[in-house]
């Protein structure tokens, strides 16, 4: 076993671990945003360490820098697709914050800022059908 | 069995089963968490059975998830429903149906479309725009102008 080899398993090990961990906490993890915390490291790390294995055990040239392109791509796409779920999820949030639509969902429970239009949706001038005359 | 056929197989079993099982339940923005999992999964796995079965050409395939992949996920996310959650009928909104606020700003610039900036003194020129708050002052039912969502529970009662 020479030490490129080792090198690659060591590497495969360690991706496909944190591949593991992150299917786990994908399950297991209860809220929206932090379900975000178990994919970001399974694409800025675990494939990335799976495709360097892979680039370490072809040995240097043109497969193992397409393989090293792979692992960049990889990484990169992960951090920009992480952020687009993020801020799908923050749209969604304020939607249903401004909706009213809270609690529909068992795992979607934005924090309690402010009830919907609670705070002085009236002008002064006396708004709608005034209910108590 | 060599290490790169272990990993296929703990890839195989371990990560992609989970994850595609995850991609078939719960809200919108679950599946979709699950499913950016399932294409981050599926390059890792294309590179380990490349090597594990000695046919480089399986690399191509991963590079070509590895391209694609994010860009099917931002498309899906872009296309998510904005409003109740899943909603079966409310796919991708159009040009027209999107709600002014966060149509026209750039990706990272958008505010959020039910940040209402303006409480008290933009009540008449925002009556369009806020459709349960957006009521004449006499009368008691809506306008006929008003958009046909977000007709929730605002202030159509006249917030006591």
């Amino acid at each position: 076993m020479s030490v490129r080899h080792l090198c690659a398993v060591v590497l495969l090990l360690a991706g496909v671990g944190v591949l593991a961990l992150s299917a786990v906490a994908l399950l297991v993890l209860p809220r929206p945003y932090a379900r975000l915390h178990a994919l970001s490291p399974a694409a800025s790390l675990g494939t990335p360490l799976v495709v360097l294995a892979a680039a370490a055990e072809t040995g240097p040239g043109r497969a193992a820098l397409k393989l090293l392109f792979i692992a960049l791509l990889s990484a990169a796409g992960g951090a920009v697709t992480t952020m687009a779920l993020a801020r799908a999820q923050l749209r969604a949030d304020g939607a249903a914050r401004r909706t009213g639509a809270v609690g529909r969902s068992p795992d979607h429970t934005p924090p309690p800022v402010r009830p919907p239009d609670s705070p002085s949706p009236s002008p002064p001038g006396g708004e709608g059908a005034a209910p108590g005359t | 069995m060599t290490a790169w056929q272990g990993a296929v197989l703990a890839l195989l079993v371990g990560v992609l089963a989970p994850a595609t099982a995850a991609v078939c339940r719960g809200t919108a923005h679950h599946r979709l968490a699950a499913l950016s999992l399932t294409s981050t999964t599926a390059t890792a796995l294309l590179v380990a059975l490349a090597q594990a079965s000695a046919r480089p050409s399986y690399t191509d395939v991963a590079l070509l998830a590895a391209v694609l992949g994010p860009v099917g996920m931002l498309t899906f996310a872009r296309c998510l429903p904005q409003g109740a959650e899943d909603t079966p009928g409310t796919d991708c909104p159009g040009p027209a149906e999107r709600p002014p606020d966060g149509a026209g700003p750039p990706l990272g610039s958008a505010p959020l479309p039910g940040t209402d900036r303006s409480p008290g003194a933009g009540r008449p020129t925002a009556a369009g725009r806020l459709p349960g708050a957006g009521h004449p002052p006499g009368a008691g039912q809506p306008s006929d102008a008003e958009p046909p969502f977000d007709a929730g529970p605002s202030a159509s009662d006249g917030g006591a």
